[in-house]
């Protein structure tokens, strides 16, 4: 029996990369669960603009369109087409989750937790299924500080945001689906964007955080100058996840997917992006925006009650898109990798450094306007040639 | 130094219950702000701008005065209309000043557009001036007039607003207070307020930080050998933030005017340094830190040895 593969997520930042590895380096048909209405009949684009591959009949024949939602039951799926692919599925990649930091909680376990559930009782269903992986977050250790292990979950450190917590919560519920079938767990770091071609295709906290930056609106930032900022490109880890789950599946083991040392400081991530931003629009230099202060944070508590208090609507929502996130970087952590380097011994050797693509990143998300300009993640207004 | 204020005086309440205030009285109390004083029914300056400025301008100290700088934030209200006559805008308060000190001889000069920085950059464009003059008891009388129009609120970005008016003597020979270090970052890319306001709030504390350690490290002295802070009289909040970012603890701001009086345009620190000498808070050999922010703008630290 060939393989045949069911993806939720995608058309996400990884699983648009994640995707393409599918298409084109191996023979399985992939299963591609799309909450988005409308677009299941069209294929050949969606090959197209989400994973900028010509849509070759070969391509065409092996993808297959499931409109679903993970948050409903059975995932929205009618009982013959649910029970019909519980016939045939042999692998199952849940990367599909919220990673808004500021949802409520509620919401947020609707679909991290809930929704992840629905996804593995689905892998649990499927009569011949062989292998599964789940996406998480390296910061399901929440207020750890210290070196955290892949083999530790447990703690009662707290939170940073909902985000964190729904996907701890999320991991905790795995661990009795896990006795039941075959899981693996990747924890990631902050995707950033492509390390080839720079491009973004979900805006998230950090890059609202450079907006800040780029409107001059960063006044402050929680943390300290030489807190490590874990970031990784979209495209390594797609190529380390389709290599741990394709390749080398290990059953009941969670691997830590982080940028370690080639990431930025805190204070690096804010020089570089000033510099970089200053290359793509030298006029926005001339504006002399202080870069932001590095700060405790009660200071940050401070100015941002203050910014709550005057009811400054600009001001309230910078802060508060800073405030979901910024916070994790008042605690400092080490995220070891000693399942990760064991089955994929070279992956620091290539990791790509921050400092060489992030210069990319920043040219992409100027000339997309944040994302503004963005369409199905084909930016023909970008040009990339001398990135 | 001296100061002079409006005497009518209103609280946080009653100039909400008179829609003076943008914000509500409870948040401008939150940030520290009780009472300002303001010139209820006229926005003429020169009356407050005469008196403070007769009481530090001695028999003895008037022959040395070879300047009058005045520096004023505000633009005076220009009545216009086909009635009006062009002549009107030539009407200048300095000059004013000079004739009714009686003074016959100093050059006089105004400046505007500095925000509440004004102050600080007239008496530091004075003490360059007599750093080359020779010309012995040399002194420059600077003055700082603003009297907010008659329509307007007292509330500018949170900060509850007083008519003031100051005056400093500089001279080449004071024994008190001398001159240090100054310094001012300009940011002209603000120079358009309304246009800019969310960006000149997320700026304030980065380049206050910083024109204060430069300003201290341009006096070669370190943030612990400041004395005081003086402040200008804006949000106390803002300054609780301020001293955490400068790592200087909130007893060595001296923040008792901000509730009495909250902030002038440009006369806060030396009302403050003429309160705080009332009070016996300074000694021979302090080292005082005096910062504030002005539209346009630019953020500015002058350094005194008491």
């Amino acid at each position: 029996m060939s393989e045949k593969i069911f993806i939720t997520g995608g058309t996400g930042m990884v699983g648009s990369e994640i995707v393409p590895l599918f298409l084109q380096e191996t023979d399985a048909h992939i299963y591609l669960l799309l909450h988005e209405k409308g677009i299941a009949d069209d294929k050949a684009s969606i090959i197209e603009s989400f994973f900028s591959l010509p849509p070759k009949k070969e391509f065409l024949e092996r993808l297959n369109i499931v409109q679903g939602d993970i948050t409903k039951d059975h995932m929205g799926l009618s009982e013959e087409e649910y029970r019909g692919l519980t016939k045939v599925i042999t692998h199952v990649l849940h990367v599909a989750a919220s990673t808004k930091f500021d949802l409520p909680l509620g919401e947020a376990r609707r679909i991290n937790v809930l929704g992840q559930n629905t996804v593995a009782t689905f892998a649990r269903d499927c009569t011949h299924i062989r292998q599964c992986g789940f996406f998480s977050t390296l910061y399901v250790c929440g207020k750890r500080t210290g070196r955290v292990k892949e083999t530790e979950l447990d703690h009662t450190a707290g939170f940073v945001n909902t985000y964190e917590q729904s996907k701890y919560e999320a991991e905790m519920s795995l661990r009795d689906f896990s006795k039941e079938i075959p899981i693996s767990v990747f924890r990631l770091s902050t995707v950033i964007g492509s390390s080839t071609s720079g491009k973004v295709s979900h805006f998230i906290a950090p890059h609202q955080a450079i907006r800040m930056m780029h409107l001059g609106l960063a006044a402050m930032l929680p943390g300290t100058p030489d807190f490590l900022v874990d970031l990784i490109s979209s495209d390594y880890t797609a190529r380390i996840i389709f290599d741990l789950f394709w390749k080398k599946f290990l059953p009941d083991t969670t691997f830590h997917i982080a940028g370690g040392r080639k990431s930025f400081t805190l204070q690096e991530i804010i020089d570089e992006s000033y510099r970089q931003i200053a290359i793509v629009e030298p006029a926005w230099a001339l504006r002399g925006y202080p870069k932001p202060a590095i700060v405790p944070g009660e200071v940050f508590d401070l100015f941002m009650e203050s910014a709550i208090a005057a009811n400054n609507p600009v001001l309230q929502s910078t802060l508060r898109a800073l405030n979901h996130f910024a916070h994790q970087m008042l605690y400092p952590k080490e995220f070891d990798q000693k399942n990760l380097l064991k089955v994929l011994p070279d992956y620091k050797k290539n990791l790509p450094d921050i400092r060489d693509y992030y210069g990319k990143i920043i040219q992409y998300c100027l000339k997309t306007k944040w994302g503004r300009l963005q369409q199905h993640g084909t930016i023909d207004q970008v040009h990339t040639k001398n990135m | 130094m001296s100061y002079r204020l409006p005497k009518h005086k209103e609280s946080v309440d009653e100039l909400e219950k008179d829609g003076r205030l943008n914000s509500p009285a409870s948040l401008l109390r939150q940030f520290g702000f009780e009472y300002c004083h303001f010139q209820k029914s006229s926005n003429d300056m020169s009356a407050l701008l005469l008196e403070s400025a007769q009481e530090i301008v001695t028999p003895k100290n008037r022959e040395g005065i070879s300047r009058i700088f005045l520096y004023s934030g505000v633009e005076d209200e220009i009545e216009t209309g086909s009635n009006s006559n062009v002549l009107d805008l030539f009407r200048y308060p300095v000059a004013e000043l000079r004739h009714k000190l009686g003074l016959t001889t100093p050059n006089v000069l105004a400046v505007s557009q500095q925000g509440c920085s004004g102050m600080l950059s007239i008496i530091d464009m004075a003490s360059r001036l007599l750093a080359t003059s020779d010309t012995p008891n040399d002194s420059i009388l600077c003055v700082g007039a603003d009297t907010l129009p008659k329509w307007s609120k007292r509330e500018i970005m949170y900060n509850l607003m007083s008519d003031a008016a100051a005056s400093v003597i500089v001279s080449r020979d004071c024994s008190k207070n001398r001159i240090v270090h100054f310094h001012q970052e300009i940011q002209s890319y603000y120079w358009d307020t309304p246009q800019h306001e969310n960006e000149l709030l997320a700026s304030y504390f980065p380049l206050a930080q910083r024109a204060i350690e430069t300003a201290v490290a341009g006096a070669h002295l370190k943030m612990s050998d400041i004395k005081w802070l003086i402040p200008h009289n804006v949000s106390m909040r803002s300054w609780e933030i301020l001293a955490k970012l400068l790592h200087i603890p909130m007893n060595r701001i001296w923040t008792e005017n901000i509730a009495r009086i909250g902030h002038t345009v440009s006369c806060d620190h030396f009302i403050n340094l003429v309160e705080m000498e009332k009070e016996g808070l300074l000694k021979k050999g302090d080292n005082l830190a005096l910062f504030t922010f002005g539209f346009g703008a630019s953020w500015s630290c002058l350094i005194l040895e008491h």
